[in-house]
């Protein structure tokens, strides 16, 4: 035999086919369902899913440790908020004033409430003093400072009052108002008090604060406080600046404020959380080889993305940020082609069994002539993205930050409409029919954030950003539809 | 429907899509996975598998070759991993059949593909299955040794017996015809 066998036998066989039963299909779509579509979704993603589980890992163990590193800021923040009490001369005067005030309350309070006051009530007893004893007593406790005070003395307040009794004259002995509580409630204490009575009634085993708005007087050790303050760490430093004391103690506001100020964040350990709301019009273009037609058609691209994002602090200046976003990608598509008259050739072909000899093969021809016109045509797609990254803070000032931010996002398209032109078929095609659900895809994005604080806790954002989102093969387009966006966010951040 | 736009509806999951697909198809790897299997029952089982995982793995298809030999190596893989699951013995067969004399020009002519396959199942497993990868599927003697467990030089004698053995046959059927 002269010709090849093996391509004589492949010829012949490759074109070969044989029916299936139908019950073949019914069976294997049967066995698609849901769950085995999502469990395969699943096995095809899954370093996607096994990137994103870690990074949520982090973003979780970030924030634990964030709210760790609180309690220990708040330790530090304690001597910061005691160092006021090395006072002043001026600062003094200043004091001595608003004791002049508060004795002239008192002495008006002793004549209606002494007989609510007795030592078998166990309410600690505090004597008046003159104004020249209490700024020599003041002058005393901030030349030693509140670490050198005595740590013998238990009860200062009672110490205080002994000493006190050995000197003053019976007339002028209670200072209480409804008197001293055993019990500590942290959410009546207050820094503000805390830092004006510390002058005078503090020592290293026992305080004695004041609470502003019932007038009450509250004392507690040590040990409670540092159990308070492992409580509600940050919320004890910045409550008493949003609650602001009337009468003589809201005068030193400026000194707490200084005593709580945050170091730098760019290098130091600066702990804070932020919460993001940003809206980020931008401009962008749509890269991918498969769809050529697009370069040279596409008119207009625009995209506006509403988004939540938060970010945790890691390590000296470091944080990771997470966040949701929305985005909307409008496209204005126009095709007019050069030449709008078209022939299309169809042609089938018939195979006539003959017995006797070759196989009859009737070729028909069918010649179509049509005009194309100019397609016009507006695309609307909507796409959550989940974006994952790290930022770094520089601290310009203390209402001026900038962050450089870096990371990578999920894609998920959640919805699109609009029709597009396939320039190889030259027909409409719709490109997000049956192709939204699951078309799930990476990207990534860089940029940097301008910060200027406008309150306390928050701040406006101006955020320049480049991303590359993507999506994955739709109608019309194969392979991964890219989208290179730039603009800048505008937005507002909340601090705690 | 292009391919492009039937894979890109197989990559969503699309059901119209993939029923597309399967319609288009399935003939052609039906008879790709009758010529390695006993019957059409278990040619039936391995096109079910076989389009399952083209379903499942449609995003990982390259566009390196056409989609028709990606899906033909699937199918081709499972016919082979059912062979391999019932430990197809590569004996001498000598001995049970007469392998004959060469086939004229002339048989060849009048064969159509059904002929062909018809003959080519005629074939003892061995043979057969040896000369599907050689001929038809164009596998190398070595790969079909790696992928069968059996040495090339075995493939080899096999591929010789098959050939034989099926001109044989082409032979007696341009007998029987005249």
């Amino acid at each position: 035999m002269k010709m090849n066998f093996e391509e004589f036998i492949a010829g012949k066989i490759n074109q070969h086919e044989v029916e299936p039963s139908p019950k073949v299909m019914e069976q294997l779509f049967a066995k698609r369902t849901k769950g085995y579509l999502l469990m395969n979704h699943i096995r095809l993603n899954k370093y996607a899913y096994s990137i994103g589980v870690i990074l949520l890992s982090v973003v979780i163990s970030a924030v634990i440790l964030n709210k760790e590193g609180n309690l220990n800021q708040n330790n530090n923040n304690q001597s910061a908020i005691n160092t006021p009490l090395v006072t002043s001369q001026s600062e003094n005067k200043i004091i001595e004033d608003k004791i002049q005030l508060q004795n002239e309350n008192e002495e008006k309070s002793v004549q209606t409430n002494n007989k609510t006051v007795t030592e078998q009530d166990n309410i600690k007893v505090k004597p008046v003093k003159s104004v020249s004893q209490k700024t020599k007593e003041i002058n005393n406790i901030s030349k030693s400072g509140i670490n050198k005070t005595n740590n013998q003395n238990k009860n200062v307040v009672s110490v205080n009052a002994e000493k006190s009794n050995k000197t003053q004259n019976s007339a002028s002995q209670v200072v209480v108002k409804k008197g001293f509580v055993q019990d500590y409630v942290p959410a009546e204490i207050t820094s503000i008090a805390r830092l004006k009575l510390d002058r005078q009634i503090e020592s290293n085993k026992m305080r004695v604060f004041h609470n502003i708005e019932d007038g009450k007087y509250i004392k507690r050790s040590f040990e409670d406080d540092r159990i308070a303050q492992s409580i509600f760490f940050s919320y004890l430093i910045y409550k008493p600046m949003k609650k602001m004391p009337s009468g003589p103690y809201a005068l030193n506001m400026s000194e707490v404020k200084n005593a709580v100020k945050p170091p730098k964040g760019n290098g130091s350990s600066y702990k804070a959380t932020f919460l993001d709301l940003y809206y980020l019009p931008s401009f962008y273009s749509a890269i991918n080889p498969a769809t050529l037609q697009e370069s040279v058609s596409l008119k207009t691209n625009f995209t506006s993305a509403i988004g939540l994002r938060i970010s945790c602090p890691l390590y000296k200046g470091l944080l990771i940020q997470a966040g949701l976003s929305n985005t909307t990608f409008k496209t204005d598509f126009s095709y007019q082609p050069a030449q709008a008259d078209r022939m299309r050739t169809d042609s089938s072909k018939q195979y006539i069994n003959n017995p006797g000899g070759p196989v009859i093969v009737k070729t028909t021809y069918d010649t179509t002539r049509y005009r194309i016109k100019d397609f016009y045509g507006v695309n609307k797609m909507q796409q959550f993205s989940l974006p994952v990254g790290l930022s770094y803070m520089f601290d310009v000032s203390d209402k001026v930050k900038i962050f450089a931010n870096a990371g990578g996002i999920l894609n998920i398209i959640s919805k699109g409409k609009g029709n597009r032109f396939d320039a190889s078929s030259e027909t409409e095609v719709s490109p997000y029919k049956n192709n939204v659900s699951g078309n799930v895809s990476l990207g990534y994005y860089f940029g940097g954030t301008l910060s200027y604080s406008v309150a306390p806790k928050w701040n406006l954002l101006v955020e320049p950003t480049f991303k590359m989102s993507g999506t994955k093969g739709m109608n019309g387009i194969s392979g991964i539809q890219k989208y290179y966006l730039i603009g800048s966010s505008f937005g507002l951040r909340y601090t705690w | 429907m292009t391919e492009q736009e039937l894979i890109a509806g197989c990559v969503k999951q699309k059901r119209s899509f993939q029923e597309a697909l399967y319609k288009r198809y399935a003939g052609k790897m039906m008879a790709a996975c009758l010529r390695y299997s006993n019957n059409r029952a278990e040619a039936e089982d391995s096109i079910q598998e076989g389009f399952m995982k083209v379903f499942d793995n449609m995003s990982t298809f390259k566009f390196n070759g056409s989609l028709e030999g990606w899906i033909r190596r699937i199918m081709v893989n499972i016919s082979l991993n059912k062979v391999r699951a019932r430990r197809q013995i590569f004996e001498s067969i000598d001995e049970k059949f007469d392998i004959g004399t060469d086939a004229s020009e002339n048989a060849y002519e009048k064969l159509t593909g059904d002929d062909i396959l018809k003959l080519v199942s005629l074939l003892p497993d061995g043979y057969r299955i040896v000369f599907n990868m050689f001929a038809i599927e164009g596998f190398t003697h070595a790969e079909i040794a790696n992928k069968l467990g059996i040495g090339e030089a075995t493939s080899r004698s096999q591929y010789a017996k098959a050939k034989k053995y099926l001109q044989n046959l082409i032979s007696k059927t341009e007998t029987v015809r005249i």
